[in-house]
């Protein structure tokens, strides 16, 4: 379990993450939601130990280092992939680096995908970069599967369609926490939602919670967040 | 007249501040160089002030350091962010799209180049005159300005750059920087037609440092001249020859006026740089299809010699700008070193002219080996520094700027493997320039020790082959 103690950040004494705690447990699909700068990514980062951090985040009860990191494995929008070799180069190295690599799992993703094996990644468009990315990151081996905006430039139906196979590939102690904006689509497929605002955490939620509200996530969200309808109608009054 | 400053501007934007930083350090480095060598400045005599702190050779390899880092910065920014890419035709778009023909673009890039050296040089002659200036007054000197004139005349660093009673170095002066800058801007203009930056600064690199530093005869200025001016011909002959080349050109669309369909001229993308690949990063036992397929990919099917260094440069790294960079600092160490070569003919013609039968002129014997290897290891001592320092920051770069690939790096089981394909392979290299170093000196003690005529030898040169 990786556990989220009093975790705070500033980036140059701007708050990014504001005294966070949350406890993720083995074999969840964590949603992990708020507005664009909210602090999800920091959030990430700060967990796997790419940012100082004030606070305590461990993995089973030991501090999160070189020691257990690869436990952890991580798809980035930044793309950490190596953009001058192949995708069958990335599998070498992946199999050479991590022991427990899922070579059955890499070759289904890349082929259900229909990525090029012998181009080089720089060469991929977006989409195919980010579902690279995601596919490195489920075939590492990893009980934890951190996924910050998997899915920018995928249309639709692969989206619809990743999310299936997700839920089928991933065996039941391995855990993921997707950040994204897509909330609706992927509401049915999480266990779990964590909600960020302004640097904090607002709430943490479970399916059984969203049941019980009578409600559906998005409408939670948008009351979370304060949303208001009538902004619509004011921006395009102005314009008019 | 905008758009050709827009060439610069646009693309150069992102190294102003580097650009800055290098000017900056100029002073910095002749303030270190003074306080170093002078000590307290308010306790130091006076009497030849100006010789003590700048004389000899570090001034003149410290402000030759900075300009080319300056000017790598200003190419590097102009040639575009390509590394991560993997080609080498970023800017090239844009200068189609300006419309700029491509020797126009050369040539403002020349000009560019040219007023960057011109102020380098400017720095570095005003931040001698008053770091000079300061440490005469703070050392209570007398007849300050004409010390400070004199000082600086008799140093190599101000024979080199303000070298008024030496028409011929004045000659080669205007002749290097031209040739820098020319060969700078073709170094751009190679990179944006999908070629390999030019390695050619270095052509003009060396014999600036061989004739700043050793003030030779004129007649040795002249044939340094020469071959600067021979080299740059060269350098602009080539960027006119390949515009003739009807194949590849990306400029093709300069002849047309509006849009037009890009992708009939693009560049030719197929062209990658080589890289690392995991073949070199891990001895893969298995010889099967998949590793001759990944070799002959990447063109890297040339044996094992370089495998051992490959292991440890990071996956995916540019290749032939790694090995750029160590041939380059090879070669500086074997060409500075070959003056102990010029200095053995020399003698050798000497003591050849000067035998009669069994007997030598006196004074003409062949002087102690380590006499004449006296300054010739700056070449790879620099080499050393050189490759230690920009290798292992191009790796870190590689990792956390070029890439983000450091969020892979830092989450391998094997905790060391960032760290190692970070530093290991400039070790390696550094190595290996110091094995080259070491050959080199004992061919060099081979020669002189067989070649020289035994009569003039001295009787004890052989407890003088080292410098203790």
């Amino acid at each position: 379990m990786i556990e989220v103690k009093n975790v705070s950040k500033e980036y140059k004494g701007k708050v990014a993450l504001s005294n966070c705690n949350i406890q993720i447990p083995k074999g969840q699909i964590i949603g992990l939601f708020g507005a664009n700068g909210a602090g999800k990514t920091t959030l990430m980062k700060c967990i796997m130990g790419f940012l100082t951090f004030e606070g305590e985040i461990t993995l089973d009860g030991k501090k999160i280092d070189g020691s257990n990191i690869f436990r952890l494995s991580f798809a980035t929008g930044d793309h950490s992939f190596f953009p001058s070799v192949t995708a069958d180069d990335h599998k070498w190295f992946y199999k050479m680096q991590f022991p427990k690599f899922n070579e059955k799992r890499y070759d289904a993703l890349m082929e259900f995908f229909e990525l090029p094996t012998k181009k080089k990644i720089s060469e991929f468009s977006l989409g195919q970069q980010n579902q690279f990315e995601v596919v490195l990151a489920i075939s590492q081996g990893a009980e934890y599967i951190f996924m910050d905006e998997p899915f920018a430039g995928n249309d639709v139906f692969n989206r619809e369609d990743f999310y299936e196979v997700l839920i089928s590939v991933l065996d039941e102690d391995e855990t993921v926490i997707i950040s994204t904006h897509l909330i609706e689509e992927i509401a049915d497929y999480i266990d779990r939602a964590i909600l960020i605002r302004k640097s904090e955490i607002i709430d943490d939620l479970s399916v059984k919670d969203i049941e019980e509200s009578g409600r559906t996530l998005i409408e939670i969200v948008k009351e979370k967040y304060d949303y208001r309808a009538d902004r619509i109608r004011k921006a395009v009054d102005q314009m008019a | 007249m905008k758009k050709y400053l827009s060439l610069i501007f646009l693309y150069n934007r992102g190294s102003y501040k580097k650009l800055l930083l290098s000017a900056g350090t100029i002073p910095v480095c002749f303030g270190a160089i003074l306080l170093l060598r002078t000590g307290n400045p308010f306790e130091a005599d006076a009497y030849m002030l100006m010789e003590r702190a700048f004389g000899g050779i570090w001034s003149v390899l410290l402000f030759i350091a900075v300009i080319l880092i300056g000017l790598l910065s200003a190419a590097n920014s102009l040639n575009g962010k390509k590394a991560a890419k993997g080609t080498l035709s970023t800017t090239g778009y844009t200068v189609r799209r300006l419309c700029i023909s491509p020797v126009s673009a050369y040539i403002t890039l020349f000009f560019y180049y040219l007023a960057l050296i011109i102020i380098f040089w400017g720095v570095a002659v005003a931040s001698l005159f008053i770091i000079g200036k300061a440490g005469l007054v703070m050392a209570g000197a007398v007849g300050i300005d004409t010390k400070l004139a004199l000082g600086l005349l008799r140093t190599e660093i101000g024979h080199a750059l303000i070298p008024i009673a030496h028409p011929a170095v004045i000659v080669f002066n205007i002749a290097a920087a031209l040739a820098l800058a020319g060969e700078c801007a073709r170094s751009c203009y190679l990179s944006w037609h999908n070629g390999t930056p030019s390695a050619g600064v270095a052509l003009v690199i060396i014999p600036m440092i061989l004739v700043w530093i050793y003030n030779p005869d004129n007649s040795y200025i002249l044939l340094a001249i020469l071959i600067v001016f021979i080299y740059a011909g060269l350098s602009l002959g080539d960027v006119i020859f390949r515009e003739k080349r009807p194949k590849g050109d990306p400029f093709k669309v300069n002849s047309h006026d509006g849009i037009v369909d890009l992708d009939s001229t693009e560049f030719d993308d197929t062209v990658h740089f080589k890289v690392n690949s995991p073949t070199d990063l891990y001895s893969l036992s298995n010889p099967e299809s998949q590793e001759i397929s990944m070799l002959s990919r990447y063109g890297r099917d040339e044996g094992k010699s370089l495998r051992l260094r490959r292991r440890f440069l990071p996956l995916g790294i540019n290749l032939e700008k790694t090995d750029f960079l160590w041939g380059a600092c090879i070669f500086l160490g074997i060409a500075e070193h070959l003056l102990f070569f010029g200095r053995f003919l020399l003698k050798m013609r000497a003591i050849e002219s000067s035998i009669k039968g069994i007997t030598i002129d006196s004074g003409t014997q062949m002087p102690y080996f380590w006499e004449l290897q006296e300054h010739t290891y700056y070449g790879y001592i620099l080499g050393i520094l050189l490759v230690l320092i920009v290798q292992t920051y191009w790796n870190y770069a590689y990792y956390n700027k070029e890439t983000k690939s450091v969020y892979v790096m830092k989450r391998l089981p094997d905790r060391k493997e960032y760290s190692r394909t970070i530093w290991v392979t400039p070790v390696i290299e550094a190595v290996f320039i110091a094995v080259i170093m070491v050959v080199h000196t004992m061919l060099d003690l081979c020669l002189y020790a067989f070649v020289t005529p035994d009569i003039a030898l001295y009787p004890d040169y052989l407890s003088h082959i080292l410098p203790f």
